[in-house]
């Protein structure tokens, strides 16, 4: 069975969701295992990045379904997600280890 | 078959009771009901919903198509995939399959008690419209090539397939009630040993499903589909139609973890060559599914 031109399209598709090198980049930060700010605004229909740094010595899972990312950020450490186009609303997102404390919001606006 | 299914619906009763995402929750008060992805919730029936950018999941779902018009008839298919969101609009799977026949004294079919490696498969599922804050539906299209080697009757056969599924569905409550729709056709070239070349069949389906979450670790429903069979690849030789009715379940038995069911019996049908008021030549009397998933 010839998978590489399944993936091959799969590839190109996929590449036309990234956005660009130049979005404009907002930030989070998790101190005490809580999100700060705990809302942030960022301009609807517009791919950004995000960058969340963990302030804290632990490990934090930085997930959202709605925004549909999730990745594992070490202790102080950084992680970026490029961020597509979002519409205009409210976007829960939280931190998988902390859930307790861990919550926080995008505003698209 | 209602002992079994009994039985099932009993054991992810447990399994939900037993969630620690649950008891986390009852402990603080009342349930909170977080987002949740559809993908898996509706049974035969797929969500629009393709999971988060990064994830990786590793899923075995087990099939049974019990019963034809008489004798034994016991069709189990089992199936692993590797599944991967590699951006925040398309899901990649590549899978195996496993089956195992026990059939005794159906007409036309060979009595067989066997298992064996069935095939491969891959599958990329692509999220067309998104759902958003104030945008509760979402579609998504799927195709999923597949090799096979042994047929529903158990016997060696070389087939190809191509499913294809649009699926949509929609937050009507938010976080507690959903539903979903699926089109599906699914060609198939399958030559038979000895036989010079391939034969065409195609199978349209129509499927529809209600899901409600009663716990936020339990979601319960029902569904309901239509699937046509046709000797040929468009719908010009139609050969028969079932329709299926049952419910279906979700266990979300962990943040990591889940498990959903579903059962249906097929309640109308005809076949267009034989009596009767079901198709039992082309579908089975009764099909589950089982799909137990782990994200990593």
């Amino acid at each position: 069975m010839r998978l590489a031109p399944l993936f091959s399209l799969a590839l190109i598709a996929s590449a036309a969701t990234f956005a660009p090198a130049f979005a404009a980049e907002y930030g989070l930060t998790i101190k005490n295992h809580r999100f700060q700010p705990a809302e942030l605004r960022v301009p609807a229909n517009t791919p950004f990045t995000l960058r969340v740094d963990n302030a804290d010595p632990t490990p934090e899972e930085f997930e959202s379904k709605s925004l549909r990312v999730e990745k594992v950020i070490a202790g102080n450490s950084s992680g970026t997600f490029q961020m597509r186009a979002l519409k205009p609303g409210r976007y829960t997102f939280f931190g998988e280890f902390n859930e307790a404390t861990a919550q926080g919001a995008l505003i698209a606006e | 078959m209602m002992t079994t299914f009994r039985t099932a619906l009993s054991t992810l009763a447990l399994l939900a009771a037993a969630s620690p995402a649950l008891a986390g929750d009852a402990s603080e008060g009342a349930p909170v009901f977080r987002e949740i992805e559809t993908y898996n919730l509706f049974g035969f029936t797929q969500g629009a919903d393709i999971g988060a950018e990064g994830e990786k999941e590793l899923a075995v779902t087990n099939e049974a198509a019990l019963g034809k018009r008489q004798g034994r008839y016991q069709y189990y298919s089992s199936k692993i995939e590797l599944e991967y969101v590699p951006t925040q609009f398309m899901k990649v799977a590549v899978g195996a399959r496993g089956t195992y026949h026990s059939i005794a004294n159906v007409p036309g079919v060979d009595n067989r008690e066997s298992a064996g490696f069935g095939g491969l498969f891959a599958e990329v599922k692509y999220l067309l419209i998104e759902r958003a804050p104030a945008q509760p539906f979402a579609l998504s299209a799927l195709i999923e090539p597949a090799w096979s080697r042994i047929g529903g009757e158990g016997g060696r056969e070389r087939a190809f397939e191509l499913e294809t599924k649009l699926m949509g569905d929609v937050e009507l409550v938010p976080n507690r009630l959903y539903a979903a729709a699926n089109i599906v056709y699914e060609p198939e070239a399958v030559r038979d040993p000895g036989a010079r070349g391939y034969a065409r069949e195609a199978t349209l389906g129509f499927t529809g499903a209600l899901t409600y979450r009663a716990l936020p670790s339990l979601s319960l429903g029902g569904e309901v589909g239509l699937y046509r069979a046709y000797d040929s690849y468009l719908f010009s030789k139609y050969v028969g139609q079932a329709l299926y009715v049952g419910p279906t379940a979700h266990v979300q038995t962990s943040k990591k973890t889940y498990v959903s069911f579903a059962w249906g019996a097929q309640v109308a049908g005809s076949a267009h060559d034989a009596p009767g008021r079901l198709d039992l030549d082309h579908f089975p009397r009764h099909r589950a599914r089982l799909k137990v998933g782990v994200e990593f």
